[in-house]
């Protein structure tokens, strides 16, 4: 139901997303994991066609057949909240805090003609209930600053499934959140994409959350699809040195017996990325090759762009 | 809430004390005795000290400054020098076209600032915005009596539209006297206009980068409904502040227009009686124009809690 083409996002000229391409089925969860700055949130907002002012997408993204890039934003307008949703990884700002919740939530279904403002209003207090807030005609009349942090988050996915869209793109929407609070709302959007059906785009910079969540992962780091595939292949059986990096950093339980190892160096610029593999500086296998030319796509158990690495058998 | 209104009255009423008190000192203290005036060079001395004690003026100035407070709640504020009437009913009488002139200018300045700030934000550094942008500026520069006498030469003596000045009175003709405080009421709001424009730009500005913008668009809102329906109202709440301060400027500024207009407002009457050493009136028409003054600005403090639902208290 989407497609992606060789998307690419650059800031005045510079690229910040190289090359992207991927499908995605009904039902289907893609984790797309990266740390800050390597392009997940900006590819998120290509997708809604929200990028700010002075970036720029070039490619080709397909939503149940349609070209999106290049539409008309009224068309877009048409499209977003309806077809394809967003949740934001910030509660405390994304909520008007002039507007009540429960207006916040009718909203959309309004703009798209679903429902009268009345029966939006009461269609609000349903969707609070589903996902979980508790006494929902009452908060309904409450203002953003009147809920707790997982409230205002449970509150921006009853605003995003509303008017049932087929995408749901959820950017990092449990990092700001207390780790209990995590699981809950991980769980309410797993429970909520089963009952609808609908796909998503689960971005976070944890691939225990990835791994929750994703039923194939795609591994971005400056602007590039490092490896892709099978979220189970990609962190079990990673072919990547990136993603091999990435996994190895990750603290286990046992702390006291095995050192962490952090991949040595710092995440590139973005507007000074090499022309070749941003990971080419940090890279273990990285040569003169690497910085200078961008690796092709190569698939064996996982897809990846890399020179270097020796692929699992698929 | 009742705790917090409280200390706001409180606040309001120890400020136009002290206020009073400032006002009462000042003209005290200047040259000049108003009963020596009223009498004329020709008047002798055993007529001037008649008039004084008629006046009230030998009386110690505690016991003068004591009645003249208890005069606001009376209404008995003394009689004008110049004008041998009450002060009050003089005061009451100006109001009649000052009132409607202010509230008439504000609501053109806030009308066409916020309207013309955010078209100016919604198409920031584009043409729109710079050609607006230019114009606050003009409108900043341009002295308010300056502006009223081209309005006039244009509107009233050019065209024929609009009376070139005066007032009918309210009595004669509703209609005639509405068209009267057209003009001065355009030269009025012009410069508060110009700046509300250029506060709202930057406060809308500052509203369109926030994220709960990004979420409504990202519900389907176009540019403009977002900027109508989510960004205007946060975009305000700081305009309402300046508009409050922006009030005693226009209080100021009626004192000028409605000389250039020879409207017979409470600016006027204002520096007629600075004119005539009318140090009764000049007193209590000072302290006239602190209160509105101090009480705009806690009406602007109430309004907050309508406008802006965090700052409402006592609310689960």
């Amino acid at each position: 139901m989407l497609s992606l083409r060789d998307l690419s996002v650059s800031f005045r000229g510079r690229p910040v997303l190289r090359n992207l391409s991927l499908d995605l089925a009904p039902g289907e969860t893609l984790g797309l994991v990266g740390e800050s700055g390597s392009g997940k949130s900006m590819t998120a907002l290509a997708l809604m066609g929200l990028l700010p002012p002075g970036f720029v997408a070039s490619g080709s993204i397909r939503l149940d057949g349609n070209e999106l890039l290049g539409l008309a934003d009224a068309d877009l307008c048409r499209l977003r909240g309806r077809a394809m949703a967003m949740i934001f990884q910030e509660p405390m700002t994304a909520l008007n805090p002039v507007l009540s919740v429960g207006a916040q939530i009718a909203e959309g279904l309004v703009l798209h003609g679903l429902m009268a403002p009345r029966a939006a209003r009461e269609e609000a207090i349903r969707l609070m209930e589903r996902v979980g807030l508790p006494d929902p005609a009452r908060r309904a009349r409450s203002y953003p600053h009147e809920l707790s942090g997982g409230q205002r988050q449970r509150a921006m996915i009853a605003m995003a499934i509303a008017c049932r869209p087929a995408l749901l793109i959820a950017d990092e929407p449990t990092s700001a959140l207390d780790v209990s609070l995590q699981v809950e709302i991980l769980a309410l959007l797993r429970e909520i994409r089963d009952e609808t059906g609908m796909a998503m785009i689960f971005i976070s910079h944890d691939l225990s959350v990835i791994h929750a969540m994703a039923d194939r992962a795609l591994v971005l780091y400056g602007g590039l699809a490092m490896e892709t595939g099978p979220t189970r292949h990609v962190i079990g059986r990673p072919s990547h040195p990136y993603t091999q990096g990435l996994i190895a950093a990750i603290p286990r339980g046992s702390a006291h017996t095995e050192r962490l190892r952090p991949i040595p160096g710092q995440v590139p610029d973005l507007s000074r990325l090499p022309p070749g593999c941003p990971f080419a500086g940090r890279c273990d296998l990285g040569d003169a090759r690497c910085a200078e030319t961008l690796p092709p796509l190569r698939t064996g158990l996982t897809a990846l762009h890399c020179h270097h690495a020796e692929l699992a058998p698929a | 809430m009742v705790l917090f209104l409280i200390k706001r009255l409180v606040g309001l009423v120890l400020t136009l004390l002290f206020a009073a008190l400032v006002i009462f000192l000042v003209l005290e203290i200047l040259p000049g005795d108003p009963a020596a005036m009223m009498m004329g060079v020709s008047a002798t001395p055993e007529s001037v000290a008649a008039l004084r004690a008629e006046l009230g003026l030998d009386r110690p100035a505690a016991a003068r400054f004591l009645e003249w407070l208890g005069g606001f709640f009376t209404g008995q504020l003394g009689l004008s020098y110049t004008y041998r009437v009450p002060v009050a009913g003089l005061i009451a009488e100006r109001l009649a076209v000052t009132v409607p002139l202010s509230l008439l200018a504000l609501g053109l300045a806030v009308a066409f600032g916020v309207t013309l700030g955010t078209l100016a934000a919604a198409h920031a550094h584009r043409r729109a915005d710079l050609i607006i942008m230019g114009m606050t500026q003009l409108g900043l520069a341009i002295p308010n009596f300056w502006f009223g006498i081209l309005l006039v030469l244009v509107f009233a003596i050019g065209l024929g539209w609009l009376p070139a000045g005066g007032f009918p009175g309210w009595a004669a003709d509703p209609m005639l006297a509405s068209r009267a405080l057209l003009l001065p009421a355009i030269a009025l709001a012009l410069p508060q206009a110009a700046s509300l424009a250029r506060i709202t730009r930057s406060t809308m500005l500052e509203t369109l980068s926030e994220d709960y913008i990004r979420t409504a668009r990202a519900k389907g809102l176009s540019r403009s409904q977002t900027i109508r329906r989510h960004a205007l109202r946060n975009a305000l709440i700081p305009v309402l502040t300046i508009l409050g301060l922006q009030f005693s400027f226009l209080l100021a500024g009626t004192i000028v227009v409605e000389n250039v207009f020879a409207l017979p407002g409470l600016g006027r009457l204002l520096i007629q009686a600075i004119g005539g050493h009318d140090l009764i009136l000049i007193k209590s028409l000072v302290l006239f124009y602190v209160a509105t003054a101090i009480l705009v600005n806690g009406a602007v403090d109430l309004a907050y809690g309508l406008a802006d639902p965090r700052l409402r208290v006592g609310r689960a």
